[in-house]
């Protein structure tokens, strides 16, 4: 997210990246949703890039995730399934201050 | 009236016994000149041995970094593999899993896309711990997870 800075200081945009997602998992989210709402401005932003701020929000909370993943375990154990095998350890990235150089 | 004696009387050795030193011991140290002396040759070569050993370690180091960096893409793309591999596993596994459960549509929420902007996922988003691991046990989650960022 831009900085709401009501000083500009010659200090104000090295910490930027304190708020900001670049480098991070949901970069493309805010990158569409700056895109939009830099255009239009934030009032007119609420209604016109509703979808782009809902995604953004979607991707930091990942609520719909948590929920089908619940949902899912809730089923095999229901059902009483096995479970799966976990994948190798590096599967995913490391993803704290990924963008950070060592 | 005394007792008749039944036992033997502990009495000091033959010739008395060795005097106790009570005169100082004479004792030796070094002087204060070879103490500089030494110093001056000890102190020179152990700087020298330091600086050779940081230049050593430095160049070590930047080998290792050339290496890691020379192997950055291979294992970035072996990363990317294992994800894809573990997300059409995933997929597989909740087709077979949610079959009979009525409004499920595999990849949503009941039908309800995670993202409205992106709902086929055209653009690669990076799955959480929780996408990629919904098959599997918690505790195996966990562990990877913290072993993996090395939190706790």
């Amino acid at each position: 997210m831009e900085q709401i800075a009501p000083v500009q200081t010659p200090i104000t945009y090295n910490f930027a990246w304190v708020g900001s997602h670049a480098g991070r998992r949901c970069e493309l989210f805010e990158k569409q949703w700056l895109n939009c709402a830099s255009k239009l401005g934030l009032h007119k932003a609420e209604k016109e890039c509703k979808f782009e701020l809902q995604d953004l929000k979607e991707c930091e909370s990942m609520d719909l995730s948590y929920k089908r993943y619940m949902r899912m375990q809730e089923e095999r154990q229901k059902k009483g399934l096995p479970y799966q095998d976990p994948p190798p350890y590096d599967t995913l990235p490391y993803q704290r201050f990924k963008n950070v150089v060592f | 009236m005394s007792k008749p004696v039944n036992y033997k009387q502990d009495m000091p050795p033959p010739g008395g016994y060795a005097s106790i030193t009570y005169k100082k011991v004479p004792t030796w140290s070094p002087k204060p000149l070879r103490i500089v002396a030494a110093l001056s040759l000890i102190i020179p070569v152990g700087i020298w041995d330091y600086n050779r050993r940081k230049h050593v370690a430095l160049k070590s180091m930047i080998e290792d970094d050339e290496g890691r960096q020379a192997l950055e893409p291979l294992m970035e793309a072996e990363t990317d593999r294992l994800i894809l591999w573990q997300m059409r596993r995933n997929r597989d596994e909740e087709n077979e899993l949610m079959k009979d459960v009525p409004g499920w549509v595999t990849g949503t929420w009941f039908g309800e896309s995670l993202f409205k902007t992106n709902p086929n996922f055209d653009k690669w988003v990076q799955p959480t711990y929780y996408e990629a691991y919904s098959h599997t046990r918690a505790r195996d989650m966990h562990q990877h997870m913290y072993t993996r960022n090395k939190i706790a």
